[in-house]
C-alpha cells in the first residue's frame, strides 16, 4: 500500500466533485452512456490494422473531447487507462509470440480504452450518486449500502494497516509470512470491534444505516441528450472499425 | 416537568457481561437540567458501560428515567432523540460519504424534509466552524475536524442532553481547545466521561468517581479530583 | 493491486461469454442479498461493510514467500467462514464492484464474469469444504481446503472463460498458468488457515458455525461438484472436439447446431471465429447443465433426508 495509490484515489474523488455540464447529468444516464461506449469499444470489429487504428482513434477522440468538456485534464485521464497493462501485457505478449501481432494490438487497445471510459465515468460522478442511480435501476439497497460502507471504511483500514506496518518495522521486524498473517488477523479483530462500535453509534443516532440523498435524482432533457451523444459515439466507433 | 425534577435519574443499576463479570454493581445517579457532570475513574471502572445504558444500547437491571420517562424497549427511539451521544472515535460515527450528508442524517431520521435537514445541517456546521468542509469526504479531514463534524451531527438533531465518551482522546491541543470552547457555549445538560481532568474541570462543576462498577464519590469536581489524587 | 491476476479487464471476453455471465451473476447476487438480509441480525450493514473494508485492505498485504516473491489474500473463504455464505457473497460483490469502478481492476462489462468467478463460485467453493469439516478434528484442514478451493475454482473458471473467448493458450502457457494458480491456491489455503488461527487466539469463537444445516458429506459433494465443473469447463473449452464428439454420441449436437446457427451465423465477433464460438457454447451449456444437475440432486437428497 503506497501513497501513490492514495493520491490516485484522492485525485479521482476531487475530479468527481466538479461542476461541469457532464458532472451535473443524472448518474443513471452517465452509467448507461458509459456502458454503451464500453460495448462499442468491445464489439467494434477490428479485423485488420486499419479498422483497429480507426476505431481506436475514434474512441480516443471521443474520450478526449468528453474529458475537455468536463473541465478535466484529458491526458491524465487517458494515462490512467494503463493500469490494465500488467494483465493485458502478458496476454498481448503471448499473442505476439504466437505470431498474431494484430490480436496483441487489439487486446492492448481495447482494454486500455475500456479502462479510460470507466475512469471518465468515475471522474464525473461521485460514487454515492452513482450508487444511488444504480439503486434506482434495481440494485438491492443492502448491496449499495455495503458498497458505501466498504468505501468509507477502506481508508480507515488502510490507515491502520500502514500504522501497524510502520510499528513493526520500527521494532526491527523483517517481512515474514507469519508476521503478515498476524497483522491481518489483528486487522480483522480490530475491524470486527469497530463494526460493533459503528453499530452502537448508529443506534444512538436512532437510525438504520440508510443512505438518503439530499439532492434526489432528477432526469432532465439534457440527460437524454447525453444518451443520444453516447449512441452516436457508439455508432461512430462501430462504423470506423469497418462494420459498415 | 418541574424545575427540580432531574432530567436523568438512575437507581440501582446493575449489569453483567456475557461471561458473568459484574460491570455495574448498583449505580445511583441524578442529573439536573442544565448541569454539567464529569465521570472520572480508571479504565474498566464502568463509565462507558454506564453511559451506554442511558440510551438503551445496553440493557441492565434497575431503574432509568430520562426526561421524565422510564426507559423501556418501546420508547428507545424517543429517548435516543433526546440524548446526543458523542463517541471516542469519530470514525465510528461518520459513516456517510460527505460531511453535509452525515450531519443531515439526524434531522432526516427525525422526519425532516430534505430542505429542512440541509438547513439544519448547514447551521450546525456553521456552529462548529466547518461550513467550508460541507462537501468533503470525512476521511479527508483531520481527527479534530472529524470530531467536530460528529458533534455537529449530534447538534443538528437538537438533543436535550449531551453525553460525551472520552471525546478528547485523539485530539491535539488546538482541537481540544476548539472543542472546549464549543461545548462551553452549549445550553444542553452534559455528561462527560474523560481522563482529561483539566478539560473536565473547565467544563463541569460536579464530578462522580467510578470504581469497579460503583460510584464512590459525587461532589464538586475539585474536591473529587483532590480526594483521589486524580491528576 | 491485490490478487489482480484474476480480475479480467474489458476487451478479453467474447460478448456471449460476458453477456451470459451477467445473466447468471446478477440474479444470483440479488438472491444472495435477500438471503443475507434474513441471515444476519440487525447489525448487518456495519459488520459487512467494515469487514469488507478489511478484506479489501488485507488484499494489499504482502505475504513474503522467500526469493523476492510474495502472495496475496483473496479472502472469500475467510469472509464465508466469518459471516456465512450469503453475506460473504454480498461483501465480495461490493469489493469487486469498487475495484472495477475506482481502480479499473477488472472491467465493467467483464464484472459479471469476475463476480461469477470470485464472488459467487469462489466464495461458495471456499465455504463448503470449511463448513463440512468445521468444529471437528479436521477444522484446520477445512480452513485450508476452503482457501485452496476458492482460488482454484476462480482460476479455472477465469482460464476457461478466456479460452472460450478465443484467447489461445499454447500448452506451455497453459501449464505455466495452471502451475501458478495451483501455487496461489495453496497459498490462499495457508494464509486463510494462518489468519484464522491467529484470530482464534485474539477472539476465541469468532467463526460462525451455523448449527444444523447440511451434512458434511453433502457439503463436500457440493465442493467436489464445483471443482469438477470448473475442471470440466476448462477441459471442454480447450478441447472442443472432444466435447463435440461426446455431444454427437449422445445426440445433442444436431439439435445444438440448428439452434446456434441462426443468431450467430452472420455476426462476426472480433477476436474469435463464429465456428469456434458455436462449439464453445455447446460445451459450456453442457457443462453448466451437468453442474446444475449435480447440485440440484445433492440439494434434493439433502431436503429428502431432513424431512
Amino acid at each position: 500500500m503506497n501513497s501513490g495509490t492514495l493520491r490516485t484515489i484522492r485525485t479521482l474523488e476531487d475530479w468527481s466533485r466538479g461542476g461541469s455540464w457532464l458532472h451535473r447529468r443524472d448518474p443513471r444516464f452517465k452509467l448507461l452512456s458509459a456502458l454503451l461506449l464500453l460495448a462499442a469499444i468491445a464489439l467494434a470489429p477490428a479485423r485488420d490494422s486499419r479498422g483497429l487504428l480507426l476505431s481506436s482513434a475514434a474512441a480516443v477522440s471521443i474520450l478526449f473531447i468528453a474529458s475537455v468538456s468536463a473541465a478535466l485534464p484529458p491526458l491524465s485521464i487517458l494515462a490512467r487507462g494503463w493500469v490494465v497493462l500488467p494483465f493485458t501485457g502478458v496476454f498481448a505478449l503471448l499473442a505476439w509470440l504466437e505470431g498474431d501481432p494484430h490480436r496483441a494490438a487489439a487486446l492492448l487497445a481495447k482494454s486500455w480504452l475500456s479502462a479510460v471510459a470507466v475512469v471518465l465515468l468515475m471522474a464525473v460522478t461521485p460514487l454515492e450518486r452513482l450508487l444511488a442511480g444504480m439503486q434506482s435501476l434495481g440494485v438491492p439497497p443492502l448491496l449499495a449500502s455495503v458498497v458505501q460502507f466498504v468505501w468509507r471504511y477502506l481508508h480507515v483500514a488502510l490507515d491502520q494497516l500502514r500504522r501497524m506496518q510502520v510499528a513493526r518495522l520500527a521494532r526491527g521486524g523483517e517481512r515474514r509470512f507469519v508476521f503478515a498473517a498476524a497483522t491481518v488477523a489483528v486487522l480483522f479483530a480490530s475491524s470486527a470491534a469497530r463494526a460493533e462500535r459503528v453499530h452502537r453509534a448508529l443506534l444512538a443516532r436512532g437510525g438504520e444505516a440508510r443512505f438518503l440523498l439530499l439532492q434526489p435524482l432528477k432526469t432532465r432533457p439534457a440527460d437524454l441528450g447525453l444518451l443520444g451523444g453516447a449512441l452516436l459515439s457508439a455508432a461512430l466507433l462501430m462504423a470506423s472499425g469497418g462494420w459498415l | 416537568m418541574s424545575h427540580h425534577q432531574p432530567i436523568i435519574e438512575v437507581r440501582d443499576l446493575r449489569y453483567r457481561y456475557e461471561d458473568g463479570t459484574e460491570a455495574l454493581k448498583g449505580v445511583d445517579f441524578m442529573l439536573h437540567r442544565g448541569e454539567r457532570v464529569a465521570l472520572l475513574g480508571a479504565n474498566g471502572s464502568g463509565k462507558t458501560t454506564f453511559l451506554l445504558h442511558l440510551n438503551g444500547i445496553l440493557r441492565g437491571q434497575g431503574f432509568i428515567e430520562v426526561c421524565g420517562t422510564e426507559l423501556a424497549g418501546s420508547n428507545l427511539k424517543w429517548i435516543r432523540r433526546r440524548i446526543g451521544f458523542l463517541f471516542q472515535d469519530p470514525d465510528d460515527q461518520l459513516f456517510l460519504p460527505t460531511v453535509l450528508e452525515d450531519v443531515a442524517f439526524g434531522p432526516l431520521e427525525q422526519g425532516c424534509t430534505a430542505e429542512d435537514a440541509t438547513r439544519r445541517a448547514h447551521a450546525a456546521l456553521e456552529h462548529v466552524g466547518l461550513s467550508v468542509e460541507a462537501a468533503r469526504a470525512p476521511h479527508r479531514l483531520s481527527a479534530g475536524q472529524r470530531q467536530r463534524v460528529a458533534l455537529a451531527g449530534i447538534l443538528a438533531a437538537e438533543p436535550e442532553i449531551l453525553v460525551l465518551d472520552e471525546p478528547t482522546t485523539h485530539l491535539d491541543p488546538p482541537s481540544r481547545g476548539a472543542l472546549l470552547t464549543l461545548l462551553a457555549g452549549l445550553p444542553q445538560s452534559l455528561l462527560l466521561a474523560t481522563h482529561d481532568v483539566v478539560f473536565a474541570a473547565q467544563l463541569a462543576q460536579r464530578a462522580v468517581f467510578f470504581d469497579r462498577g460503583r460510584i464512590i464519590a459525587d461532589g464538586p469536581i475539585d474536591q473529587v479530583v483532590q480526594e483521589f489524587r486524580w491528576t | 493491486m491485490g490478487s489482480s491476476e484474476m480480475h479480467i479487464p474489458d476487451g478479453f471476453l467474447a460478448p456471449p461469454v460476458w453477456g451470459a455471465l451477467w445473466v447468471v451473476s446478477a440474479p444470483a447476487v440479488v438472491v444472495a442479498t435477500r438471503r443475507a438480509q434474513c441471515d444476519l441480525d440487525e447489525s448487518k450493514v456495519p459488520m459487512m461493510g467494515v469487514l469488507g473494508a478489511f478484506v479489501f485492505a488485507a488484499q494489499m498485504v504482502n505475504f513474503p514467500l522467500g526469493a523476492g516473491t510474495s502472495g496475496h489474500l483473496l479472502g472469500g473463504a475467510l469472509l464465508a467462514a466469518a459471516l456465512g455464505p450469503a453475506p460473504a457473497i454480498v461483501v465480495m460483490t461490493a469489493i469487486l464492484t469498487l475495484q472495477a469502478l475506482i481502480f479499473q481492476d477488472g472491467g465493467l462489462l467483464a464484472l459479471g464474469a469476475n463476480l461469477f468467478n470470485m464472488a459467487l463460485a469462489g466464495t461458495l467453493a471456499g465455504y463448503w469444504p470449511w463448513r463440512a469439516l468445521a468444529g471437528g478434528r479436521f477444522n484446520r484442514i477445512g480452513l485450508f481446503a476452503g482457501g485452496f478451493c476458492s482460488v482454484l475454482v476462480c482460476a479455472l473458471l477465469a482460464l476457461s472463460e478466456l479460452s472460450v473467448s478465443g484467447v489461445r493458450f499454447g500448452s506451455a502457457a497453459m501449464s505455466l498458468a495452471l502451475g501458478v494458480f495451483l501455487v496461489n491456491a495453496v497459498l490462499e489455503g495457508l494464509i486463510t488457515l494462518a489468519v484464522a488461527t491467529s484470530l482464534e487466539a485474539i477472539r476465541p469463537g469468532w467463526l460462525k458455525a451455523k448449527a444444523g444445516a447440511g451434512s458434511p458429506a453433502l457439503l463436500l459433494l457440493f465442493a467436489f461438484a464445483t471443482v469438477l465443473a470448473s475442471v470440466g469447463f476448462l477441459f471442454a473449452s480447450t478441447h472442443p472436439d472432444g466435447v463435440e464428439h461426446l455431444a454427437r454420441m449422445t445426440g445433442l449436437i444436431s439439435h445444438e447446431r440448428r439452434f446456434f446457427q441462426a443468431p450467430l451465423a452472420d455476426y462476426e465477433i472480433a477476436l474469435s471465429g463464429s465456428v469456434w464460438i458455436r462449439k464453445a457454447i455447446a460445451g459450456l451449456t453442457g457443462l453448466l447443465l451437468a453442474a446444475a444437475t449435480c447440485l440440484a440432486l445433492a440439494r434434493w437428497i439433502g431436503r429428502w433426508r431432513r424431512a
